[in-house]
């Protein structure tokens, strides 16, 4: 017979063993049932038939309990108490996993410092420049030339005032000629960086005056103003102001009274300078427009663009200037750092740094997400049974997310203190002044940088874990095969979790081996660079700075030092052989035979007759100056192979080069030799065209600088040599000296930094990558612990076992390669380009890197996998 | 027979509607909506009732438990203030729908 009352009651179990549908729920749908039978049986049908039509009308439980499910979840709310439990839960497994939580923790932090230092450094050029009032309305003139290609921004003086009277658009405008002066105090004396500058200067520029009046402080010409740091050597706790100070111009020497202080020059600032001068002291050539002075700075009116006054000004040294084809641009004051002019520049670096500190960072999550996945089996119970309680997905994401924001952030805490200890020493490294300031914006980043990375980190593994199905999960083992009803699903997200972390692994050592041959590639051109001959010695030459009266007494320095036998040979020179850019000139040049309109820039330096054999210039053809031939102090020159080739000469000595022809400065000298090319500025350059002119005796004030070759050994007691003799002829004078190689490293600054901080960040990548790669070792080991025992058992040899599981990793690294490699030929080969001297890129280079990362991941796993395949299998099979 | 797609879109305004008359329990509702269009509206008996508690989630309708004459649990559904809103906004929707068919399809039936 049947029963209604039981139908109805079994009808109702199945209805609740869908979760999604509540008491409620069902207890409505009863009642709807209750009605349709009612009407059903009332129409004639037995209790059976009308039971049967109307649970076919109510339709499948589990299609209802899928429509209130829709509905429930669009609508769960975020709930702050969860939020708690979700803070304690993750700080109660931190404590609990200490292990896990060290590597994971260590892993982000190295990475978060990276980040963080390469963020300040990146702020620090970004600041350049940008704190003057003015910042936005100032911009330097420059000049570009068809005839050599890039820019120059030496410009003739009258320019700056000719600009402020003639386009209603500049506001002001002030030159900047800076020079290293001495500057003394009754018996101190110092070399400093001094510049002429117009009283518009300050107007512009904002450089606060500690002491002095901003205003009057250059309006009389005799007047100086001096940094706190200069005024503190000069006077120090004495009242600088109305002092008079010594200027010495070589050996001509001017008093000039102290108009004002003001605090020292910021770092982030590219004019540096120690004191200012007005600009009417300085030379009358300065102040002529067929000289090129110093730089100009313009001040725009704040509505006026710098682009269409540029185009205004674009011809106005070719109307002042005798046959000039010299076309004026501006720059914006706050590019000027960043960018050279009309190109790229110091940029390019600050792209290379932060690509180089995201990498680092998502390797850093990368670790992060391999752990937190490859951990997962061991949540399983958890995640179950929280699901069966009732928590949502969403619920469980959230848990996850903020379990790994809690990571992060004690991760964050980590990388700011270990950036606070390191940041010295990183700045006496990279020869940067980094500091760490807790302003707005930086908090701001420290938190953004905390919530990414916890997000990302957190994401898989939040997203991963919470779609694990909640029945059956706690039904015997926890293992992924119960928790997916059947095998193949089991093995599919298995795989599917596997793989993504294989995936993470091959990244991380992609980019580990990218960093690797970027670092042997970089540093094989820095080595090239220093290595390269460059056409003269730069090995053990003292290069001291002459000012005053050294310059008039050189000779006589000469004479003395050249008695010992450490000094091989003394030479003057009036600009430094690596100094491109004070050597150029651009004026105009006839020759002997010069048959068509060619234009190219000269590099042009004064030197005395032993300059070639002291830095060991190659002679090619004719000779070089010599003291028994008095008339070469006006009649000779010497050029070099690129002048001779740019001047289209066959046969060069005895040719002649006029200087403005056709102008009353008109000036003429006969090619007495050729030397051989010489690199006058960084390899990134070609060698250009070279004429040398005679020092001694007419342009003897212009021997700015001395060169001293001196013998390998003993260096140290030859400089105090030096020294001390250089003390004794002029004693007033302060003795600045460094070696022309270490000039030359200047050069590569860019390059240096580069360089260091790629051997840096691949260092930290590669042991980020290690540390992930051991913990996720010992997991696979401890995962596999009864596979081993078993195969033990079975007749394995431990070098069969530990083959085996070092199979898997080291597929891996190999797969890298693959990737890596490419990329790193590109990024490398563009990065050379950069230089108009480089090395090619070795083929074995790749191949280290990657026998390299190999090496150290096995050497990495061969920890855990030795231990593991020695264990004794009867532990291994009473596990768990 | 009505399709599918047009039967889930006029739930809501055909819920809605009924109620527009004073409260109501979920069968009388599938009664009156197979009444009115004598047949061819047909609904799933089981998928009202997820429908009615997403109206209700969405604040359109107000539920309540009531003990019916026969001494039947019935939940009765009442029509909310913002529920007469989302109506009319519901109502002027299918108006225009209306509107435009019936524009078209005027010479066609001449």
């Amino acid at each position: 017979m049947f029963d209604l009352e039981k139908a109805i009651k079994q009808w109702r179990k199945k209805l609740m063993k869908n979760e999604a549908l509540e008491d409620g729920y069902i207890a409505e749908m009863e009642s709807h049932l209750r009605d349709v039978i009612d009407d059903k049986t009332g129409q004639g049908k037995s209790e059976k038939d009308a039971f049967i039509i109307a649970v076919g009308e109510i339709g499948h439980a589990d299609q209802i309990g899928g429509e209130y499910g829709k509905t429930d979840r669009r609508n769960s709310r975020f709930m702050p108490e969860l939020f708690w439990n979700y803070l304690k839960v993750a700080i109660r497994r931190i404590k609990r996993e200490k292990g896990y939580t060290f590597v994971n923790i260590a892993g982000l932090a190295i990475g978060m410092a990276c980040t963080i230092l390469i963020f300040l450094w990146v702020q620090d050029q970004k600041s350049f420049d940008r704190f003057h009032e003015n910042a936005g309305q100032i911009c330097r003139v420059y000049y570009t030339n068809e005839a050599f290609e890039g820019s120059a921004i030496y410009l003739p003086g009258p320019l700056a005032e000719y600009l402020k009277d003639n386009y209603p658009e500049i506001r002001d405008a002030t030159n900047y000629k800076h020079w290293k002066r001495k500057v003394a105090f009754g018996e101190k004396s110092y070399l400093s960086t001094g510049s002429y500058v117009d009283r518009s200067f300050f107007t512009m520029f904002t450089f606060p005056f500690a002491k002095g009046n901003p205003q009057s402080a250059l309006d009389d010409p005799l007047s100086i103003v001096i940094t706190e740091d200069l005024a503190g050597k000069l006077f120090g706790d004495d009242d600088p102001l109305g002092k008079t100070v010594s200027y010495y111009v070589f050996s001509q020497k001017i008093d000039l009274k102290v108009t004002g202080v003001i605090q020292n020059v910021p770092q982030n600032s590219h004019l540096q300078f120690d004191f200012l001068i007005p600009y009417e002291i300085g030379y009358d050539w300065m102040k002529t427009w067929n000289n090129n002075s110093g730089w100009i700075y313009v001040m725009l009116n704040p509505n006026s663009s710098y682009l269409d006054v540029s185009e205004k000004i674009s011809g106005v040294l070719q109307e002042n200037r005798a046959e000039s084809e010299d076309i004026l641009h501006l720059q914006p004051l706050t590019r000027i750092h960043l960018y050279s002019p009309g190109g790229v520049g110091q940029i390019v670096y600050v792209y290379i740094f932060s690509v180089m500190a995201l990498i680092v960072l998502l390797i850093a999550c990368v670790n992060f997400m391999n752990l937190s996945t490859a951990r997962s089996e061991k949540r399983f119970k958890e995640i179950g049974i929280k699901k069966v309680v009732g928590s949502s997905r969403t619920q469980l994401i959230r848990q996850f997310l903020t379990e790994s924001i809690v990571l992060t952030f004690m991760a964050l805490a980590v990388a700011v203190f270990l950036v606070h200890i390191f940041l010295p020493s990183i700045n006496a490294m990279l020869g940067v002044q980094l500091q760490l300031n807790f302003t707005g914006t930086f908090i701001l980043m420290l938190v953004v940088i905390g919530l990414l990375t916890g997000f990302i980190a957190g994401s898989y593994p939040a997203f991963f874990l919470s779609a694990i199905p909640p029945a059956a999960i706690i039904k015997g083992q926890f293992s992924l095969r119960n928790v997916f009803k059947t095998r193949a699903k089991a093995k599919a997200t298995a795989a599917r979790g596997s793989s993504f972390r294989k995936i993470l692994v091959v990244a991380q050592f992609a980019l580990s081996i990218f960093f690797v041959i970027c670092v042997v590639v970089i540093q094989q051109q820095l080595n090239f660079i220093r290595k390269r001959d460059l056409g003269f010695d730069k090995e053990h030459v003292v290069v001291v700075e002459s000012m005053g009266e050294l310059k008039q007494r050189n000779q006589i320095v000469k004479e003395e030092l050249l008695r010992f036998p450490e000094i091989q040979g003394v030479t003057f020179g009036a600009y430094s052989p690596l100094d491109w850019e004070s050597a150029a000139s651009t004026i105009r040049m006839d020759w002997t035979g010069k048959t068509t309109e060619l234009e190219f820039a000269v590099g042009e330096n004064y030197v005395d007759s032993d300059y070639a054999n002291t830095l060991d210039l190659e002679m090619v053809q004719g000779r070089f100056f010599s003291k028994d031939f008095p008339s070469d102090a006006s009649e000779a020159c010497v050029v070099n192979e690129a002048a001779v080739r740019a001047m289209e000469m066959e046969a060069p000595i005895g040719k002649k080069i006029t200087w403005n022809p056709g102008t009353e400065r008109e000036s003429s000298r006969t090619i007495v030799g050729v030397i051989g090319n010489f690199n006058t500025q960084s390899l990134h350059h070609a060698i250009e065209p070279f004429v040398l002119l005679p020092i001694e005796p007419v342009s003897r004030g212009m021997s700015n600088y001395t060169y001293i070759k001196i013998r390998a050994e003993k260096i140290p007691q030859t400089i105090a040599l030096i020294g001390s003799k250089i003390r004794e002829i002029v004693p007033n004078d302060p003795f600045v000296h460094y070696f022309l190689d270490e000039e030359m490293n200047k050069l590569y600054g860019n390059e240096q930094l580069t360089g260091s901080l790629t051997r840096y960040v691949s260092f930290l990548a590669i042991f980020i990558s290690c540390l992930g790669l051991l913990a996720l070792a010992s997991f696979s080991v401890e995962r596999r612990t009864k596979e081993i025992g078993i195969r033990k058992v079975m007749g394995s040899t431990v070098s069969q076992i530990i083959f085996l599981l070092t199979k898997d990793f080291t597929k891996w690294v190999l797969l890298a390669n693959i990737f890596a490699w490419p990329l790193a030929y590109f990024v490398l080969t563009k990065w050379l380009t950069n230089f108009a001297f480089r090395i090619g890129i070795e083929w074995w280079v790749f191949l280290m890197a990657g026998a390299l990362a190999l090496m150290i991941a096995i050497l990495v796993v061969s920890y855990q996998t030795i231990r593991a395949a020695t264990a004794n299998p009867v532990k291994a099979l009473r596990y768990e | 027979m009505i399709s599918k797609a047009l039967v889930a879109a006029s739930t809501k305004p055909m819920i809605l509607s009924i109620l527009m008359s004073g409260e109501n329990y979920g069968y009388q509702i599938i009664q009156k909506v197979k009444e009115l269009s004598g047949g061819k509206l047909e609904w799933s008996d089981g998928m009202l009732y997820p429908v009615l508690h997403r109206l209700e989630k969405d604040g359109f309708i107000r539920s309540q438990w009531k003990i019916s004459n026969g001494g039947r649990l019935r939940k009765y559904y009442r029509l909310t203030e913002r529920g007469r809103e989302e109506l009319e906004k519901e109502r002027k929707q299918w108006l225009s729908v209306h509107e435009a068919l019936s524009k078209l399809w005027k010479p066609l039936a001449v």
